[in-house]
This record gives structure tokens, sequence and C-alpha cells, in this order.
């Protein structure tokens, strides 16, 4: 074992979805980009990655249910000895449909929501989508998996964390992701529209300590995280650039993240002319910014360099133009201010997902 | 009373790779350091404490303070999840 030996594998299965959410983390033009990854492909990969040392496949995209080939691919990442996870919009799969993949193996599921009602949820998603939704999460509990319910927070929803945790409550949800926007993709396009204000975190974290001790031990375990325009210090985006989290694009490239393939000049290779292992440990963009020799100051005498990895690469290059530099996240970085400044800005509606 | 038996939690799963081994849990996994994946190899809903004591202490006869890092570990493991105690059925309706 070393220092980018992979644990888990993020497998996109394709771009489409039935949703238009307007922080999808979907590239801009995923409509150009047809999945190029056919079962027996895939299969490939969860073979070779288990050989890796990939143990956990997240089965995601887009919308992985929107792919009719869903179960056959299942069946090969049981086969490869994957620990098989589905990360689900709720839509097109039916509660029969997930039976019939919990007979073939697969052992936890992640369903999002958009907001803890269905005129909320529904709204922000583009399409009638909650009460499906909700029909998943009970399969899901009556086929003991286990149950994540996701929820993005941003300024619309945020002050409505109560009723989102009651939600997760009501469902028997072993998990609550309360996952505040990250800003890439659609959501840097929106993000004057899905942008908080700090009185509405504090207040948020706030509710979410509450309902933690109220809870205590019964009910879902609940993951709340700062978003990182008001943090001080930046995330350990993936844990850190191909280290232990392993993305296969629905276009066939191994990746460090989802949005690292739109950051211009690094090459990534292709599942289909390339082995798994070949394109994680020596593709030029995985190499990249592994470690901490690529590191600028003042990232690179910082003690706290293997706390966060220097953050996020596809943010400084989405807000800085440069991947190479610090995550302006940081309060250290010489570029924090643009960040700072994000936090006043405000518009009145958001651009669904086209 | 009998002793409790240990098992992995029902969305726990035991990973062995070339590196080594790994416990998986829904969207987490844990490398395991050490003997602990020596450990959960005999975590099968079986044994009770005292029975993987008993294999260990056959394999490895010469370590000290052997049943302290296992019951180190598995009350790690179950604060994290991963093993469950089963309580053994006493009053069975076997002949």
């Amino acid at each position: 074992m070393n220092e980018t030996t992979p644990l888990n594998l993020i497998a996109e299965l394709t771009y489409r979805c039935p949703l238009q959410c307007p922080y999808c983390s979907n590239p801009l033009a995923f409509r150009e980009r047809r999945e190029a990854l056919s079962a027996e492909d895939w299969g490939r990969v969860f073979e070779e990655a288990a050989a890796l040392g990939v143990v956990h496949v997240g089965l995601t995209g887009g919308e992985p249910s929107a792919r009719a080939d869903l179960p056959e691919i299942l069946e090969r990442a049981v086969a490869a000895d994957l620990y098989p996870h589905l990360v689900t919009a709720g839509l097109p799969l039916k509660p029969d449909g997930l039976s019939q993949l919990a007979d073939l193996g697969l052992r936890s599921v992640q369903v999002s929501i958009q907001d803890a009602t269905a005129e909320g949820s529904d709204r922000i998603a583009g399409t009638r989508s909650f009460e499906a939704k909700l029909a998943l999460c009970e399969r899901t509990k009556e086929l003991d998996l286990a149950l994540t319910l996701n929820c993005v927070l941003h300024r619309e929803n945020l002050d409505g964390i109560d009723e989102i945790i009651d939600l997760a409550e009501r469902l028997r949800a072993d998990r609550l992701e309360l996952a505040n926007t990250q800003y890439h993709g659609w959501a840097l396009l929106n993000r004057a529209a899905l942008m908080p204000t700090a009185e509405q975190l504090a207040e948020a974290s706030t509710k979410v300590k509450a309902a933690q001790a109220r809870l205590a031990g019964g009910g879902p375990n609940m993951l709340f995280v700062l978003p990182d325009y008001f943090s001080d210090r930046p995330k350990p985006c993936m844990g850190g650039w191909g280290r232990v989290a392993m993305v296969v694009d629905p276009i066939g490239r191994v990746l460090p993240c989802h949005e690292a393939g739109e950051i211009d000049g690094l090459e990534f290779w292709d599942v289909r002319t390339h082995s798994v292992a070949e394109a994680w440990n020596e593709a030029p963009g995985m190499q990249a910014y592994r470690g901490t020799d690529w590191m600028p100051e003042p990232c690179r005498s910082c003690p706290e360099r293997e706390v966060d990895f220097g953050g996020c690469r596809c943010q400084a290059f989405r807000l800085l133009g440069d991947a190479a530099r610090t995550d302006p996240a940081c309060t250290r970085s010489p570029d924090h201010e643009i960040i700072v400044a994000a936090r006043d800005q405000r518009d009145p509606g958001f651009v669904p997902r086209r | 009373m009998s002793s409790p038996r240990y098992a992995l939690s029902r969305h726990a799963a035991l990973k062995i790779r070339s590196h080594g081994h790994v416990l998986v849990l829904p969207e987490r996994a844990i490398r395991l350091e050490g003997s602990g994946g020596e450990i959960l190899e005999l975590v099968d809903g079986q044994r009770s404490r005292a029975d993987i004591e008993a294999v260990l202490d056959a394999r490895y006869p010469e370590t000290e303070g052997l049943a302290q890092e296992i019951a180190r570990f598995l009350d790690e493991m179950i604060a994290m999840g991963g093993v469950v105690r089963v309580e053994e059925i006493t009053a069975s309706t076997n002949p």
C-alpha cells in the first residue's frame, strides 16, 4: 500500500438526468458528449480497479438509472468484489427496479432530495420527482439496504433545514448529508442566486447541532460542513488529488475528481486505450497535482499542506485561471478577496440546468 | 449466561486486497492496520471474544497483550458501526 492506492471508485455511468438542478455537477458542455462505456467496459474497469486496491464503487451520473443496462453494470461490480453503492435522484428507477438491484447485490443507496416538501423540491429540481424519491427511500429501507438522504443546501432551502432533518428521521435514513453547494459547473454559473448569507449558515449550523443533541445516537447520522466560501481553510478536496478516490467519467477518462477534466491543458487517459492502473498512476494530468511538490507558496511552507492538500485545483482554475495556485477559499491565499466579495453578490433567481 | 458472539454489522463488508484488509461501510472505507484484518476475518457471527483470542493466541504464542489488543479493537469497531455483538440464544429449541 502506498500514498496513491485508491479505495473508492466513482463510476459516472452517464450525463443524462431527468432533473434540471441549478447546481448540477455535470460539465456545462455535457450535451455535446456521448457516454462511451458499455456494461462490458465497466466490468473491465471494475476488475482492474479492484486489482489496484479499490473496495467501494459509487454508481452515479448524471442519473445512473437512466441507463437501461444498470442491472448488468451492477452485476459486474459485484462480480469484481466491490461494495456497490447507488447514487440516484430517485427516478426513473422504480421501487421494483430497486428490489431487482438489491437481489443482484446492491448494498447501499443515496437518494437526493432538493428540499423537504414536494413543492420546494420539485421546483428546484425543475421536474415533478419528490413523490418518486420518497417511494424509493421507503423501498430502500424495506429491503434493509443502507439509506443516505442527500440535500444540497443553498439560500433558498437553508432556512428549512429542520424540516429536512425531520424528513430524514421519518424515512429512517441511516445518514443525512446536508451538503452546502460547491460552486463548480452550473452552480458557479448560478452562484449569486444560490449563495447563502453568513447568518443563514450560522442558524442552520445551530439547528443541526440541536437536532444531533436531540437524537443523541438514534436517528440519522448527520453531516453538515460549512461551505468553503465561509470557512477559513479550503476543503481537502477528494482527500487529495489522485490519492484515495478515482473517478471514471461517462466518456471513459480516469480523473482525480469529476470536474478535473475541465481544466485546460491537463491530459487524462481513457480506459479504452490504457489500463486503469496506467491511467491512474501515469497519466500526466493525474501526476500534475499529486503530493506536495507542485505547491506554490503559501501552501509549500504551510503546516497544514497535508491536511487540505492545497484545497481544490478546479476552484483555483475556475476563479483564478490557474489550477496551480492556492485555493482562494484559504484566508492565506493572496487571492482570497474574490471569495469574500462573492459572499455578498446576490441575484434573485437561478437558471435551471439546460 | 454465555458470552456474546461478534459479527460484522449488516451494512459492513470486509475486503481483502494486495495492500491489506479494508472494512467497508456505506460510503466509507477504513484501512485496517496491524492485526485488525486478521481479527475481523474471525468476526463471523459464531465466535466469541474468547474464541477469537484462542485462535490468535495459537497463531502468535509469543505476542504479549493480545487479549487487550483484541478487546480494544472490537470496541473501536463497535463504536464505528462495523461490528455488532450478537447475544447467544440461550433458550434453544433444539432437542
